[in-house]
C-alpha cells in the first residue's frame, strides 16, 4: 500500500497534539496492510519529523510560558 | 466538465472530519472515490496508484491546513496532473511542472523542502521568540508558507483561494 500521510499539525502545534498524531501513526503501523514497503517507510518518516516537530513544539511552548510567568510577576 | 467536477465533490467533502479523496481524469470523467475514514491519511492500493497518471487528484484536510508535503510526494508518484486539498476555508492545489515531474526536478523539489522548511521552522522560532508572531498564527499558517516560500522560488506551482459560498 502507499500512504498518503498529511500531518494535521506543524512545529507549532500544542505538544498534546502533535503527541496524538504519534499516536495515530502508531495506530497506522499497527495495521498489517501498512507492514510493508512503501507504507511502512512512509510512517517511519513521519514518526521521525513528528518527534522533530514535539520537540520544537516543547522549546517554543515553555519559551513562552515561563515569559508568560515572567510577565505575570 | 473537469473545473465543475471537482468543484461538486469538493463541496462536498471540504468540512468531512474523515479524508476522502477523488481523482478525475482530464475530460473530467471519475476515476477514483475513496476513503479509509481517517482523520489524516488515505492509503492506495498498486492498482489505484497506477489509475492515477495525468489525474488530477483532490482531498480534504479536516485539519484545516494546506497541502502536506506527502501530497506533492503522492503527486510525483503517480505522475498526476495536479494533486488539490479543500479545508472548510480553502483551497489549495499544485500543478505538474510544463516538463513534467521528471527525476531530476523530483530531486531537486525534495531538496527543496527539506531545505525551506528548515529555513521557516528557525525563522517562526525566532519571530516566535521576539514575539513578533504568536506559535498560534505560526501554527497555522505553517504549511501554506512552506508553499508560498516555495512558490515564489519558482520551485514549485503553487495557489489557494478562499471558497465563495
Amino acid at each position: 500500500m502507499y500512504l498518503l500521510l498529511d500531518p494535521p499539525v506543524s512545529p507549532f502545534s500544542p505538544p498534546e497534539a502533535i503527541r496524538d498524531w504519534i499516536r495515530e501513526l502508531e495506530r497506522l503501523s499497527a495495521r498489517p496492510e501498512y507492514a510493508a514497503a512503501p507504507a511502512r517507510d512512509q510512517i517511519t518518516a513521519a514518526l521521525a519529523e513528528a518527534q522533530a516537530w514535539l520537540n520544537t513544539s516543547l522549546s517554543v511552548h515553555a519559551s513562552r510560558d515561563s515569559r508568560g510567568g515572567a510577565d505575570k510577576r | 466538465m473537469l473545473a465543475s467536477n471537482l468543484e461538486v465533490v469538493e463541496r462536498r467533502i471540504r468540512a468531512l472530519s474523515y479524508e476522502h479523496a477523488y481523482a478525475f481524469a482530464a475530460d473530467g470523467t471519475l476515476i477514483l472515490d475513496t476513503t479509509d475514514f481517517a482523520p489524516a491519511s488515505i492509503g492506495f492500493t498498486a492498482d489505484q496508484l497506477s489509475l492515477l497518471r495525468n489525474a488530477s487528484l483532490t482531498h480534504n484536510h479536516p485539519g484545516g491546513r494546506s497541502l502536506s508535503q506527502n501530497d506533492v510526494f503522492l503527486a510525483m508518484e503517480a505522475d498526476l496532473a495536479q494533486i488539490r486539498a479543500v479545508t472548510a476555508s480553502h483551497r489549495f492545489w499544485i500543478n505538474r511542472p510544463l516538463k513534467g515531474w521528471t527525476p531530476d526536478y523530483q530531486k531537486r523539489v525534495r531538496t527543496a523542502i527539506t531545505a525551506e522548511k528548515g529555513l521557516l521552522i528557525r525563522h517562526l522560532e525566532r519571530d516566535i521568540s521576539g514575539g513578533r508572531i504568536s506559535p498560534e498564527a505560526a501554527n497555522r499558517g505553517f504549511h501554506h508558507l512552506l508553499w508560498s516560500n516555495l512558490a515564489s522560488r519558482g520551485v514549485v506551482r503553487y495557489a489557494h483561494e478562499p471558497w465563495e459560498d
